[in-house]
Order: C-alpha cells, then structure tokens, then sequence
C-alpha cells in the first residue's frame, strides 16, 4: 500500500517534466496578408482671403498621395479639429479616434513675392511628430509648389522619394498622323510637344529630363531622333536602312541602347552620344529587340526569340554573360528594368490574356498586376507604380498601377488613343 | 380499547376496523399538515441571506508581489512556437473559470506547479521558495489550456494584422521581432523594437499597428500569460508565393 504514494508522485513529476517551461508573455508570429493604404488626413490652414490657393494645395496633394494608392485621403467632414485649432495645437486622440494614421497640416501665409506654406506630418497613433518643412510659391508655381509638399509627406511617411513632381510622355495616335504629348505625371499641364509624323513609338526620357529619344516615321522612314524640350531641336542619329527603333537612355545619359536592323536581323546596338558611333551589343540569329538598362547600367534586358518564342533576356555589357529572364510561357515583350534594379516589368501572354507581368531579375517571383491588351509598361522613378497602355475597343488609354497590385487607374480620357508612355526620371 | 390491527385480534369486528382506518388516515394527514406548518414556519424564521459575492483568487496580492520579485526576469526561454489557425472565428467566451481553492499548502511543502493554489482568504500560505523563477507565469500557462491561449493569441494576431498598413513594395527586409507589454486592461505599456526589419518605415508601421488595434481582450485572471509578449512580423516580401 505504501507504493501508491510514491507511483503517484512519479506520475506527477513525470508530467511536470513533459510541459514546456514558458516565459511570462506569448509568443507569435503576424503574417501580412495584404497591401493597405494609410489613412490621411490633410488640413490646409489660410486665412480666407486665400480660400483660392489653398484649396488649390489641398485638392493637388489629395489628388497625388492618394493616386498613389499609399495613401488614402480622408473625408474632412469627420474631422473633429479644425486646421487653425490643429495647427495650434494638436489632439492626437481625436485624429486616433476617426483612424488618421497620418496627419498633414499645411499653414499658408502671405509674403511679400508670394505664399509660404508650412507643413507637418504627424503620426497619431504614435502620438509624435514625424518630421515639418516650409516651402514657398509665387503665382507660377503654386501647382508645382504643390507636388513638392506631396513628396515631402510621401518622403516623410514612407522613407521613399515620391515620384510627383515628375512627368509623363506618351504618343497620341489621331486618324493619320501622332503627336508627342506631354504631361505632369497627374494629367494636368497637357502639351503637344510634336505633331503630324506618320507614327511615332517608343519615346525615353533622357535622365536630366531635357530630351527625349524616339522612333519617328516620316513618310515611311524610320528614324531614332531626339528631341530637344526646350529647344525643340531635334536631332538624328540612326536613320539606317531597315528598322530604328526602341531607343532607351542609359542611366549616366550617356548612351543610348537601340534595335537597328541595317545588317539582317534586328540587333541590339548602343549609341555613345560623345563619340556618336553605334556598337553592337547582340549578335545571334533571330530578332533581339526593346532593349532597357538597369540602373547601374551594367547589364541590359532586351526581348529575343533566340529560343523560338519571344522571352525576356540579360546581358552583362562587361563581361558577356546571358541570362534569361522569363522563364514561364511562351510569349513575353516588352521589358522595363524597375529604377530600384530588383524587378523587370514586361507584358506575358497568360491564358489567352496579356499581362502586366513583373519578375526578379532572376526570373523569380513572378507577380501579375493587371490583364487585358496591355502593352507597353514603363515605371514610376521611385518604382513604386507603373504606367501602361491597355486597348478597349480599338482605342489604348494609358493606366497606372501600384507594382504591389491595388487597382488600375486610367490617366488618359477614353476618346483618346495614347500608347507608349515613359515616365521621366 | 386498542384501535390496531393486529394479528392478534384476528376475529375483531370488521365495522371496528373501518374506524381504525379512519383514525390512522386522520393522524397520518395531522402528521403530514403539521410537518407542512412545521416547515413553512421554519423557512419564514430561516430567510435566506441575501447572495453574498465571493472572489476567489488564486494568489494573495501578497503572495503575487512576492513571486514577482523572485520570478525576477526568466532564463532564457525556449521558442514557443504558437501559430494557430489564422482567427477562426469563434464565440467570445468569458475566461476559463477558476478553481477554487482547497487546502492551505503546507508550509514547506517543495514546489508542486499542480498543487492547488492558495485563496485570498487563506493568509497561512507564506513561503514560496525562491529557486521557482517564472513560476507566477508558468502555473498560469499550465492552468489556461493551450487552446485558450491559441484563441486569445489568435484574437492579438488578427486584429494587429487588419491594421497593419505596409502601402509600398519593399525592397529586401528582415522579419522584425517586437516586444510588446501589456497592462491587465490590455492597453500597451510598452512596444520595443528587439530586431529592426532594416526598413524605417516599415519598423514604424509595426508600432502604429498596435497602437490602433490595442486594446486587447485578455483572460483577466490569467493575465501574466500575456504580460511581456513577443511578436514576429512577416511581410508580404518575406513570404513564400
């Protein structure tokens, strides 16, 4: 009788040993299951003689942080403090209590050539100031004065440039004839940079910004050209026999890398603006066309159908070496190295379908943004969006969407056909 | 004469046993009515006392205070891999019940984590011997069912998660690991950082997460189990497609 005692204090040793010990506290993991935009609340506080102005500042960086699908604008009537009694003094738990994740307040004042705005971004849920500037406009660049306070928010939350103060070329297609507009990136300040070629394709900014490089027809010559913003000037360097086409500027702006078919096949070719003499790059049967640098402008990503069917390809300019990009599906065009140098954006024909497609530059990781006759992708300078062209109907307008995925938004109007954009850097 | 029924008058005249029977029904309902008035008045004189609240706690404040300061800080702990199923939803129960406590322990008696604990009225329990570091979490642990846990766990992980905002693509990252501390309202003490993802922005998305999905729901008696947690964060990036 005496064992049993004893059995039962085995038993319970026994189990005591089996559970885990454990620290004072739980421990486990978080898994993001999605992208979400954080919530803004932005405030423009003026006096009301510039009522104008400042609604001017507050609708532009409303319109701009939200586009970028990073931010959600709020709606100021569930504010609770008003931009005078918030640029005082702010309540960060009346800004917690409708969801601000972010607070922007601008304070405009007048000076003596023009506005100055102030601003603040505050993180409510933090209960802390996350960074102030001040900038100042005159009549001209109000609008301009605008984009810069949306990068400076853009910067301050996220730790990344914004891309606002940049902007857009694309080619409009009329009956006949093309036009070369330009555009801030949001769609306002429309020109017509050049009009009444026979087709214009595949423009590139130059990296300052000053010129452009594109495949103009006139008549039915093929030319590669650049033009001159300011100047107008415009300037020939390939007008060889057979196709000039896909320019694209080198990061430095040096060199521009081009398809030239003057030899048989078209060949991948760069052009040295110092020297203006082409050199080429490619040199395989078939066709290597639409070449795009990466950022360090060591290697170029071009379209080829060495293998039979059109894939995405990389070469190494200094030492040779060819890898290949898309590694899935039979047809893939179109390649844009994204200015971060991680991922390469083309279009992939996926279950009958086109596809805005991006990889790592080893082919891993392949991500689908949006479906449709899409073509012609081109990134954002933070590379944080992409800007397209997707056909309804026999008429192309130009879309944007975050890399990350969110929704496509058209930036063009629907009676217009406009294709081949590129975003300035 | 004797009104009975015995077997030792059997030749008794049956008339005569009719009035037994009548008397014995007359006395048996006396009996029964009287038991009745007997009883009610009883209850009437025995009003029950109105109900009284008892808390039973299974630790003194004493005792808690005490253990605190010899649990001190734990060694070092092995890495409780807690993942359940991402927030099955599932009714909102109170917290498990407590048992109430029996017997106060012996003095000396060597640490037993299955012991019964010690109420709040039992003041005799005094010694805890100092070598049970951790031991105010881990009898609680061992009392909240591993499924309990898994549920509040659960409820933390996805309200954290709905406001978890990361608005760009990142570049590489790491996972972030953060300590969060609680206070028993289950509002935040405190939120460090322990390892940085690298990435600014996103370290602060991960402070503002919990700072807009506190305050947490809790076990109330079972609170230390979630006094000093630690969450690892993985972001899309990191994840495998």
């Amino acid at each position: 009788m005496r064992l049993i005692p004893s059995l039962l204090c085995l038993l319970v040793l026994a189990i005591s040993q089996s559970i885990p010990q454990q620290a004072a506290g739980a421990e486990f993991e978080i898994y993001q299951s999605s992208y979400k935009p954080l919530q803004l609340a932005l405030e423009v506080d003026a006096d009301p003689s510039l009522q104008v102005q400042s609604s001017l500042i507050d609708n532009v960086v409303q319109n701009d942080l939200g586009s970028s699908q990073s931010f959600a604008a709020m709606n100021p009537l569930s504010f609770l403090d008003s931009a005078s009694e918030s640029w005082k003094q702010v309540d960060y738990g009346d800004w917690r209590l409708i969801g601000a994740d972010v607070l922007a307040l601008c304070h405009m004042t007048v000076t003596a050539s023009g506005w100055q705005i102030q601003v603040q971004v505050h993180d409510p849920f933090r209960s802390k100031i996350l960074g102030s500037a001040s900038f100042t406009a005159t009549a001209d660049n109000l609008r301009a004065t605008a984009h810069e306070v949306s990068n400076y928010i853009y910067r301050t939350v996220l730790g990344i440039p914004g891309y606002f103060s940049s902007h857009i070329i694309y080619v409009r297609k009329l009956q006949t004839t093309s036009d070369l507009v330009y555009m801030d990136q949001d769609g306002a300040n429309k020109q017509v940079v050049a009009r009444n070629f026979t087709l214009l394709l595949s423009p590139d900014w130059s990296p300052d910004g000053k010129f452009v490089a594109l495949n103009t027809y006139v008549g039915d010559q093929p030319r590669i050209e650049l033009f001159d913003l300011q100047s107008g000037r415009r300037q020939t360097i390939a007008d060889y026999n057979g196709l000039n086409s896909t320019p694209a500027f080198s990061p430095d702006g040096r060199r521009i890398a081009a398809t030239l078919s003057y030899a048989g096949t078209p060949q991948i070719y760069i052009y040295d603006l110092k020297t203006q003499k082409w050199r080429l790059v490619t040199h395989t049967g078939g066709i290597n066309t639409s070449p795009t640098w990466s950022p360090d402008g060591k290697w170029i990503a071009f379209t080829t159908n060495r293998d039979g069917s059109p894939q995405i390809y990389r070469k190494n300019l200094e030492t040779g070496e060819v890898d290949r990009v898309s590694l899935v599906g039979t047809y893939n065009t179109s390649p844009a190295w994204s200015p971060k140098g991680d991922r390469i954006a083309f279009i992939s024909l996926k279950n009958w379908a086109y596809a805005i497609t991006t990889v790592q530059v080893d082919g891993s990781d392949i991500r689908y943004l949006a479906t449709g006759k899409v073509e012609s992708p081109a990134w954002s300078p933070n590379g944080q969006m992409l800007v397209y062209a997707e056909e309804h109907q026999g008429i192309r307008q130009l879309y944007r969407i975050p890399s990350w995925g969110g929704h496509p938004v058209a930036i063009t109007p629907v009676n217009e056909d406009a294709s081949d954009p590129a975003w300035s850097r | 004469m004797s009104p009975s029924r015995t077997a030792a008058d059997p030749h008794a005249d049956p008339a005569d046993l009719h009035g037994l029977d009548l008397l014995v029904s007359l006395l048996v309902h006396a009996l029964v009515i009287g038991t009745i008035v007997v009883l009610a008045l009883w209850e009437v004189h025995h009003t029950p006392k109105p109900l009284q609240r008892i808390e039973v706690s299974m630790i003194t404040p004493a005792a808690l205070d005490r253990m605190l300061r010899q649990a001190a800080r734990p060694q070092a702990k092995p890495r409780q891999q807690a993942r359940p199923e991402k927030a099955r939803p599932q009714p909102s129960k109170m917290p498990a019940p407590t048992r109430p406590a029996r017997k106060p322990a012996k003095a000396e008696a060597p640490f037993d984590p299955f012991k019964p604990l010690e109420s709040k009225q039992d003041t005799t329990a005094t010694t805890t011997r100092s070598n049970n570091s951790g031991t105010l979490a881990n009898m609680q642990m061992q009392q909240l069912s591993q499924q309990e846990m898994n549920r509040y766990i659960a409820m933390i992980q996805a309200s954290v998660e709905r406001h978890w905002k990361v608005p760009v693509s990142l570049g590489p990252v790491k996972n972030p690991l953060v300590e969060l501390r609680l206070n028993p309202d289950g509002s935040v003490a405190s939120i460090r950082i322990l390892e940085s993802s690298g990435n600014a922005a996103l370290d602060d998305s991960l402070g503002r997460a919990i700072m807009a999905a506190a305050p947490f729901q809790l076990p109330q008696k079972q609170f230390e189990a979630f006094r000093d947690n630690r969450i690892r964060f993985v972001p899309k990036v990191n994840q495998p497609q």
